[in-house]
């Protein structure tokens, strides 16, 4: 049974990570409703995405899963280089030692108490990741939201104080998770300070705020990320960094056998 | 193995007190080692205790079982009994380093109004980045082969044994006093040699004798991607054998692995009969609708051609949902039996910490054959109830 609940807890991280994996790593914008010129849908969406890879990350942070019976915590430890690869590693008590890491074609699942590597591929766990509005395709294929979705500018709008282009992204064929997001991007930061998944009938899924983020070296990347299952009441999952450093010089093969199982 | 529907904590050997572990078991040493090892670690200074981590595990358990063939020696009779149970684990680990890294695991298990001892892990690994080399040492496991319970390459644990509990939290934790040297040749490929010697654990057979040179083991196993497919080639001599396998490991649908093994015994062997077995299983994870609900399937099998019977199947189905929820369902089946063990279990992790599970499990057959009702226990002297209701708590910080 602890096997499974790591493979749980591993797909809600996964996919609160991968839902907040745009987010990471964004650089500030240059332009926006400040320079006098409103930029077109493509343009924002093109702007945004283009901050959303670095090619090698450190972070430190956790995550805290809230219902009715309370909150739990879990720490972790993560690495990324490029578009393909990261290693996270659980720090807390309950989950100690315990990895993931993630290739261009597989996922692999670190359990240290009986020193087993489970490789997964083709799966559904790495093509819809939970409904996460990012899959791993998106991530390792190289494709932009700009492919999947048709997107529209339906104005500005304030968000906690922040002003926002707010965008509605409509799918262009069945493979993305969400047939309809609607977007909140900070007008001066590039950074998405909203978003709403919908089902094919409109339903409202699930929605992402972020709480805080912090500006570094004249790269703007949230701290706090708040997500909610719109299906479920009372509970929420917030993701929380406490360290971020970006193109840091990572281990030669970090994402390796050796890594995972070290 | 110790066959145990309890929740792993009710078919425990014969009271030990501390005095008696003291005086004649190595485990009374060891706590002792380790209880001094993690005092020093206490007192350590703070940027060494960074690097230390220090977690306690609490179990505690209680169930009715049920045993049609009780064996001799033991407290329980035939018919119902009752089955309480405990553990407290203390892990300290050590993870701050790039470098070097290691844990003790040492666990007390309450029998009667004493306990005794178990240190399931006591190891350290260093690494070396040019070229690439870890070097591990101590009582821990290494994952040779593909498996969770059918596994015939791993060739150091010898992880095939139909004697499991299928309640246990852990399918395969068993550790063994090991020198393993990993040297990388690439992203998902390695070389590493080992050495080991077998020394069964002291809280079953506390006057075992010492380990002798038929005990230890040596080998080697080389893992390779050849396309599509992890591969694997092992080979061990030990106990007076030379064992050879292969194994695949490969995605096509869903994920599939497949080992076969090959032992050979050596001239001065008693059993001079060659013989092999194959494992083979799949396994994935489903995620369902758009939250965090999915399932978790697992099937393998086992065929050993000279045995009887010669063909094993295991099944494993969870499904987990809410992030707190799951409910599993395992079986261990005898097809040409026929017979199975078979459990339901529940559990719910929606506290800090906290686990409970809820499990049902037991026999079906004839008495005859490998998983019937009321058949002999497969280790002497161990309890092997044919029905069991167990309710287990388990506290992690």
């Amino acid at each position: 049974m602890k096997y499974s609940n790591f493979v749980i807890f591993c797909l809600i991280f996964v996919a609160v990570s991968f839902f907040a994996a745009p987010l990471f790593c964004q650089r500030a914008g240059t332009t926006g409703a400040g320079s006098g010129t409103v930029p077109t849908a493509e343009e924002i969406i093109r702007r945004m995405q283009a901050n959303e890879v670095h090619d090698t990350s450190y972070a430190e942070g956790r995550m805290l899963i809230t219902d009715r019976f309370g909150t739990r915590t879990s720490t972790y430890k993560s690495w990324s280089g490029g578009t393909e690869d990261s290693l996270i590693e659980f720090t807390s008590a309950e989950e100690m030692g315990q990895k993931v890491l993630r290739t261009a074609d597989a996922i692999y699942l670190y359990y240290p108490d009986a020193s087993e590597v489970l490789r997964i591929q083709g799966s559904a766990l790495r093509d819809s990741l939970l409904g996460s509005d990012i899959s791993y395709e998106d991530m390792t294929g190289g494709r932009s939201l700009l492919d999947e979705y048709s997107v529209r500018l339906l104005g500005t709008e304030a968000i906690d104080g922040h002003q926002t282009y707010k965008v509605e992204l409509t799918a262009r064929n069945s493979r993305v998770a969400y047939p309809k997001q609607i977007i909140w991007v900070d007008t001066e930061l590039y950074v998405t300070r909203r978003a709403h998944r919908f089902s094919l009938s409109d339903r409202l899924l699930k929605e992402m705020d972020i709480l805080e983020v912090t500006t570094q070296n004249g790269k703007t990347y949230p701290t706090r990320i708040r997500l909610r299952d719109a299906m479920r009441s009372n509970t929420q999952t917030v993701m929380e960094i406490s360290r971020l450093d970006i193109g840091v010089r990572l281990p030669a093969n970090i994402f390796s056998l050796e890594e995972l199982s070290w | 193995m110790v066959v145990d529907c309890t929740g792993g904590l009710a078919a425990r050997p014969a009271n030990l007190p501390w005095r008696f572990l003291l005086q004649r078991s190595p485990g009374g040493v060891i706590f002792l080692a380790v209880l001094l090892v993690t005092s020093a670690g206490a007192l350590a200074p703070l940027p060494l205790a960074a690097e230390t981590a220090l977690s306690v595990r609490l179990t505690a358990s209680a169930g009715a079982i049920y045993d049609e063939n009780p064996p001799a020696g033991v407290a329980t009779s035939k018919g119902w009994n009752f089955a309480p149970g405990g553990l407290a684990e203390l892990v300290v680990t050590s993870r701050g380093n790039s470098q070097v890294r290691g844990e003790v695991r040492l666990g007390v298990i309450p029998i009667g109004p004493t306990a005794t001892v178990d240190l399931s892990r006591a190891w350290f690994k260093f690494r070396v980045p040019e070229p690439g080399l870890v070097v591990t040492a101590g009582k821990t496991r290494l994952g040779w082969g593909e498996g969770l319970v059918f596994n015939v390459a791993d060739l150091v644990h010898g992880s095939t044994g139909t004697g499991i509990n299928l309640v246990a939290e852990e399918l395969r934790a068993d550790a063994t006093w090991l020198i393993a040297a990993t040297l990388s040749l690439g992203q998902f490929a390695f070389l590493e040699t080992v050495v080991k010697i077998d020394i069964p654990p002291s809280v079953i057979y506390p006057t075992v004798a010492p380990p002798t040179i038929d005990d230890l083991g040596a080998g080697a196993r080389i893992r390779l991607p050849l396309g599509p497919v992890s591969a694997e080639a092992a080979y061990l001599w030990g106990n007076l054998k030379h064992s050879t396998s292969l194994t695949a490991q490969f995605a096509l649908g869903i994920n599939w692995f497949v080992s076969g093994r090959l032992d050979i015994p050596s001239p001065w062997a008693t059993n001079q009969n060659v013989t092999g077995s194959v494992s083979a299983g799949l396994y994935d994870i489903f995620p369902l609708g758009q939250s965090d609900t999915s399932l978790s399937v697992r099937f393998e099998s086992l065929v050993v051609p000279d045995q009887d019977p010669l063909l094993y199947s295991f099944g494993d189905l969870t499904l987990g949902w809410g992030g707190a929820h799951s409910l599993g369902l395992r079986s261990l089946v005898s097809p040409l039996g026929p017979s199975a063990n078979w459990s339901v279990s529940y559990s719910w992790a929606g506290l800090q910490g906290l686990s409970l599970i809820f499990g049902v499990g037991g026999y079906a057959g004839a008495s005859d054959t490998t998983f019937g009702w009321g058949r002999a226990p497969s280790v002497v002297g161990t309890p092997s109830p044919d029905f069991a209701f167990t309710t287990t708590a388990r506290f992690v910080y």
